[in-house]
């Protein structure tokens, strides 16, 4: 396989896309997949007819991506993974427009049943009514082959634009998928997979007493964890959700956890907290911390386990939390440039809204926050 | 970047943990304690239990055998008449007057006086003092006899006292306790014995 990733930073998404087009061209006479990354200053509308129009391909996919990455660069524009299979390599599209449709769970576990023997790159929304976490633990529930560890992935991450609504799409078909999910699937790959956490639980237990969907109401002795919420910004002037970013917490699951499942904080409601992931009645928590030191001696960590089973890879990917790029500060760089010198290959991938990837057994799917997915990748 | 937010982050984590952390402490605290109380405490008197009165025995005993002087009175007493009452009147007003009775003893007693329900209607008092408590007893079952006229209820009772009912104070410590006990229950019995005789008393068989 030979697998480039390519960006552009131009105003414009017709002259981002000619930009991107002129560099490919240098280097493939053709290629088989084109994976677009989009930032959401771009007008949605145009995507597809853009990319229809520059690249005259229909075998491609794209999403929305804040931030995406183009090997150890962070790119706020598009980035795009250009993969030319040289051998028996094959990737095929799976997607779904709405995931409140009652059937989606099913048949969604039935496409990774019956595909069971390939690897999935699966790239959703936030999601309407259902959430994407929820979601993705609910189709998890339907899948019947073991080890589950052929599938990861992340959420789109956009903005609400003026009208209301939050920009986290993905393009595909000539479709523009607002309340669904897009899967890449390739044949004939081989691959390694790991998941970077780096923060650390602290401090005593709390138990999850009443929760609903992404909310936290209340903990033990019935304390609204709200109460504990504000406990934990007094004094803070000038308040952004964002510095409780710092502190995510950490879901006490050594039976599924892969690595520990981390929440991430969305909102600080009177009565409840919001996270960017499901919350579940009966479960345990500590608060978390990490400096940005430690989060990147973790990436260091798996980047080295992933180099160690795959060995040589041709293309690497990087569904790295939102919350995690908050927390690295001025260091966010360095994760993408540990994958690339370490696994000594191009990366590709994006900051996420949440990240999926198995749980610690293999046997489910987990939704994960603040975690930093990494894929490596060969042609078979 | 961001330093002074991180810090307060932590400062106000590590002071939610410590109140927290205090909550469970104090919480384990009440806990044992009550757990302790259910341990050594009978439940219908709130007296003391037959293993927290042998456990201060073994105590007292020790440290007279330590340091010598001082007398440790051990005082049993059975309740007369009082199955009539469980007969008659049911086990709810029995253990009415039991209760009743535990307060009367309570009261009677002074504070560091280990009052303990020994069995249905036994109880022994561990009394430590240099003087013979066989007044405070007699007044004690006057007053009850009054109380409880109507039930014709009484006690009889028995003092066993260590260093004197002892030979030797430097056999085993439990053996001195069930010796003292036994001498005590056996008082008790020739009393009543012999207020039945002296008909100072009637005794209603039970």
């Amino acid at each position: 396989m030979k697998a480039l990733v390519f960006q552009s930073r131009e105003k414009t998404l017709s002259s981002a896309l000619e930009d991107i087009k002129k560099q490919i061209d240098k280097h493939f006479d053709t290629y088989d997949f084109l994976i677009f990354a989009v930032s959401p200053d771009y007008p949605y509308n145009d995507i597809n007819y853009y990319i229809k129009k520059v690249f005259n391909t229909e075998k491609n996919i794209g999403f929305h991506a804040i931030h995406s990455f183009c090997d150890s660069e962070i790119v706020e524009g598009i980035s795009v993974a250009v993969i030319k299979f040289e051998r028996t390599g094959k990737v095929e599209i799976f997607y779904l427009e709405g995931i409140d449709e009652n059937e989606a769970v099913i048949e969604t576990a039935n496409y990774f049943n019956s595909n069971s023997d390939k690897l999935h790159i699966i790239i959703g929304g936030l999601g309407n009514k259902k959430r994407f976490g929820t979601f993705i633990e609910e189709v998890s529930q339907f899948i019947d082959f073991q080890p589950v560890n052929n599938i990861i992935g992340g959420i789109s991450s956009g903005y609400r634009d003026a009208n209301g609504e939050v920009l986290s799409y993905q393009f595909v078909d000539s479709k523009i998928i607002k309340n669904g999910f897009v899967i890449i699937t390739f044949s004939n790959i081989d691959f390694a997979i790991d998941i970077a956490l780096g923060f650390k639980p602290y401090g005593v237990t709390y138990e999850i007493k009443k929760a609903k969907d992404y909310k936290l109401y209340l903990v033990d002795e019935n304390r609204n964890f709200s109460d504990i919420t504000r406990s934990l910004i007094k004094g803070i002037d000038n308040f952004d959700i964002r510095y409780l970013w710092y502190i995510p917490i950490y879901i006490l699951d050594d039976e599924e956890g892969y690595v520990a499942t981390l929440r991430t904080f969305k909102k600080v409601e009177k009565d409840y907290v919001e996270f960017f992931g499901p919350i579940k009645e009966g479960q345990k928590l500590k608060l978390s911390f990490a400096t940005a030191e430690e989060l990147l001696q973790e990436n260091l960590k798996i980047a080295k386990r992933v180099k160690e089973r795959i060995g040589h890879s041709e293309i690497v990917f990087d569904f790295s939390c939102t919350a995690r790029q908050y927390v690295l500060e001025e260091r966010q760089k360095e994760e993408a440039e540990i994958y690339t010198s370490i696994l000594n290959s191009n990366l590709f991938g994006f900051f996420t809204y949440g990240e999926i990837g198995p749980d610690r057994y293999f046997k489910k799917l987990k939704f994960y926050n603040e975690t930093s997915i990494v894929l490596a990748m060969k042609e078979r | 970047m961001r330093k002074e937010i991180k810090i307060k982050l932590l400062k106000n984590l590590l002071e939610e943990v410590t109140k927290k952390y205090d909550s469970i402490l104090s919480l384990k605290e009440e806990k044992l304690k009550d757990a302790y109380l259910m341990a050594i405490k009978d439940e219908l008197t709130g007296l003391y239990n037959r293993y927290y009165l042998k456990d201060c025995l073994v105590k007292s005993i020790e440290r007279l055998k330590r340091n010598e002087g001082g007398k440790i009175f051990l005082i049993f007493i059975d309740l007369d008449n009082f199955k009539l009452i469980n007969d008659t009147y049911g086990h709810n007003k029995g253990d009415e007057v039991l209760k009743e009775i535990a307060q009367i003893l309570s009261i009677n007693f002074r504070k560091y006086d280990i009052i303990a329900r020994y069995g249905g209607d036994e109880f022994i008092i561990l009394f430590e003092s240099d003087n013979e408590p066989i007044e405070r007893i007699n007044t004690l079952r006057q007053k009850i006899e009054e109380i409880f006229r109507e039930f014709q209820l009484s006690f009889s009772y028995g003092v066993s006292v260590f260093p004197d009912d002892i030979e030797d104070i430097n056999m085993e410590t439990q053996e001195i306790i069930k010796k003292l006990i036994e001498i005590a229950d056996r008082r008790m019995y020739e009393e009543k014995m012999k207020r039945e005789e002296g008909n100072n008393f009637r005794i209603i068989k039970e």
